[in-house]
């Protein structure tokens, strides 16, 4: 590598996002549209200016195009750039920044458009059900109809039996991540929760119940990244990217040594802490992958906020509301602003870009200059850790 | 003969084997000939890329280590919910998942199960965990 590419900062310089939710009448183009069409909204470049794209978008099966990334990007008018599609699981958004970082790195392109797409509400959640089943082992696991809650519903078991976890402390997760998602436009269902509704909801995969579960949605999110001097001409404030770190796990969670925590998320954590130079004391907000509410609970063990079995505790007494020890998914988290799988890790370097830029408006973390963003594919199996940290 | 409460693959030969020695009521997964590396269920190579697998026949005993009630399952299973899926650990570092039935409390993890020979019909066979 030249040395000019070694220290090249690369940055995120503007963002856009397209409303989560029940899209019934947007498709994955229209979709990928509001997201890059509110990215260049004000920006004092055209978006045919990028020098390449890269699409995450997740599973096929969902909304059953094939080579979506193509028709994404002829939607936009970009289908003469140079143009990839990325996919690890619910990783995939993550997934996507990392590759596009690497080519601006590499000195592949200066520009790079990163857009997450995913339409999930096209079948019906128990058909969902099937197709998310089926990212388990499909000869060893998938044969026992082990959903895909019911993975996460395992380890709860296990987290629950040796630390004492309580139902109180998962549905505490949810009650924060609602409370922020009503104050989210973007957010898929902008509604609180009661502590007690989301105790008594029913059951999906116990000890796991409905509002300990992320939501089926549709949506997009974009960033685009480029080379820190070319970001300043686009803004004043550009949000660097400061270590990605990415881990994996076995396929089949039988497998596993370990059934509390997320081997996957301590590996990406220490590689993303060391390039950057700073450990878990140093971030001042995260957005983690709380697929369900017991992953949320083990991210913040797993990066380091707190040691194991000490989070659940730590949440309920609203560590991790603003004003506490580290706020987290201050936009509602996967639970509440929704989970469509390729856009989820874009739109947490989204919230956080807006964050680290002090744009929150009403939910504004005072001061942040460095932010977490955690995001995992399937059961651990891809894990990527992003920290961005204020560039001006 | 045919594996599983559901089934996706076509049947590979590893699976068609194992299936059979269901059949005569023999749980056998394999041992790589070169580094004895121990697998249940089989494997056809082993994942240190040695090609020489041998029978291991094994007892079944093993601690529950995790558990869930699947109530809302996926559509292929939704008329056998709700049912328990369950993570057990036997001997030679092999976990293994599988239903847990026959239980009249709710399962502790900690707890001694079995795992046993389940026929599901003529020519369709699983297995399964009871209490020990
Ligand atoms: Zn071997």
């Amino acid at each position: 590598m030249r040395e000019e590419q070694i220290s090249t900062v690369v940055s995120v310089a503007a963002v856009g996002h397209a409303k989560f939710g029940k899209r019934k009448t947007e498709g994955i183009r229209e979709l990928g549209y509001e997201a890059v069409s509110d990215l260049f909204q004000d920006l004092n470049m055209n978006h045919t200016d990028i020098d390449a794209t890269v699409v995450g978008l997740a599973a096929d099966s969902f909304s059953g195009q094939g080579a979506p990334a193509a028709l994404i990007v002829d939607e936009i008018g970009l289908a003469e750039k140079p143009n990839i599609r990325v996919e690890s699981a619910c990783a995939t958004g993550t997934a996507a920044i990392k590759t596009a970082y690497s080519m601006i790195k590499g000195g592949m392109h200066d520009t790079v458009l990163v857009l997450g797409v995913e339409k999930m509400t096209s079948i019906s959640s128990s058909y969902a059900t099937e197709l998310m089943a089926r990212a388990g082992d499909l000869r060893w696991e998938f044969p026992f109809g082990c959903s895909f809650p019911g993975y996460y519903a395992l380890m709860a078991s296990a987290h629950m039996d040796k630390y004492g976890t309580t139902r109180e402390m998962l549905s505490s997760v949810g009650v924060k991540n609602h409370f922020y998602g009503a104050k989210n436009p973007n957010a898929h269902i902008q509604k609180e929760i009661g502590l007690e509704e989301a105790m008594n909801a029913v059951q999906i995969a116990s000890p796991l119940n409905l509002y300990d579960c992320s939501l089926i949605s549709d949506g997009a999110a974009a960033v685009l990244l480029t080379k820190k001097d070319l970001a300043r001409k686009i803004t004043d404030i550009p949000i660097d990217i400061i270590g990605i770190g990415s881990g994996s796990d076995t396929m089949q969670i039988s497998s596993r040594r370990s059934l509390t925590s997320l081997v996957g998320t301590k590996r990406a954590a220490k590689v993303a802490y060391h390039m950057a130079g700073i450990s878990s004391q140093d971030v001042d907000i995260a957005e983690v992958h709380d697929c369900f509410t017991i992953a949320e609970i083990m991210a913040m063990e797993d990066l380091g906020f707190y040691p194991p079995g000490e989070a659940g505790q730590a949440i309920l007494d609203q560590q991790t509301y603003i004003g506490g020890k580290i706020p987290t998914n201050i936009d509602g988290g996967l639970k509440s602003k929704g989970h469509p799988l390729g856009a989820t890790g874009i739109s947490q370097a989204v919230e956080i870009f807006k964050q680290l830029r002090n744009e929150g408006k009403a939910v504004q973390v005072d001061g942040a200059k460095i932010g977490l963003s955690h995001n995992v594919g399937q059961t651990g199996q891809f894990v990527n850790v992003v920290l961005y940290k204020r560039g001006d | 003969m045919k594996f599983g409460h559901v089934s996706m693959e076509d049947y590979p030969r590893v699976v068609e084997v194992f299936s059979e020695n269901l059949a005569n009521n023999k749980l056998v997964g394999s041992e790589c000939g070169a580094c004895q590396k121990k697998y249940f269920p089989p494997r056809s190579s082993c994942e240190n890329l040695h090609s020489d697998m041998q029978d291991l026949e094994i007892s079944g005993a093993a601690t529950l280590k995790a558990f869930t009630i699947i109530h809302f399952a996926p559509d292929s299973m939704a008329n056998k919910a709700p049912y328990v899926v369950a993570i057990g650990e036997l001997s030679d570092n092999i976990s293994v998942m599988a239903h847990l039935v026959g239980i009249t409390t709710k399962p502790k993890i900690g707890m001694s199960i079995q795992l046993k020979v389940q026929k599901l019909d003529e020519k369709r066979y699983v297995y399964k965990y009871v209490p020990a």
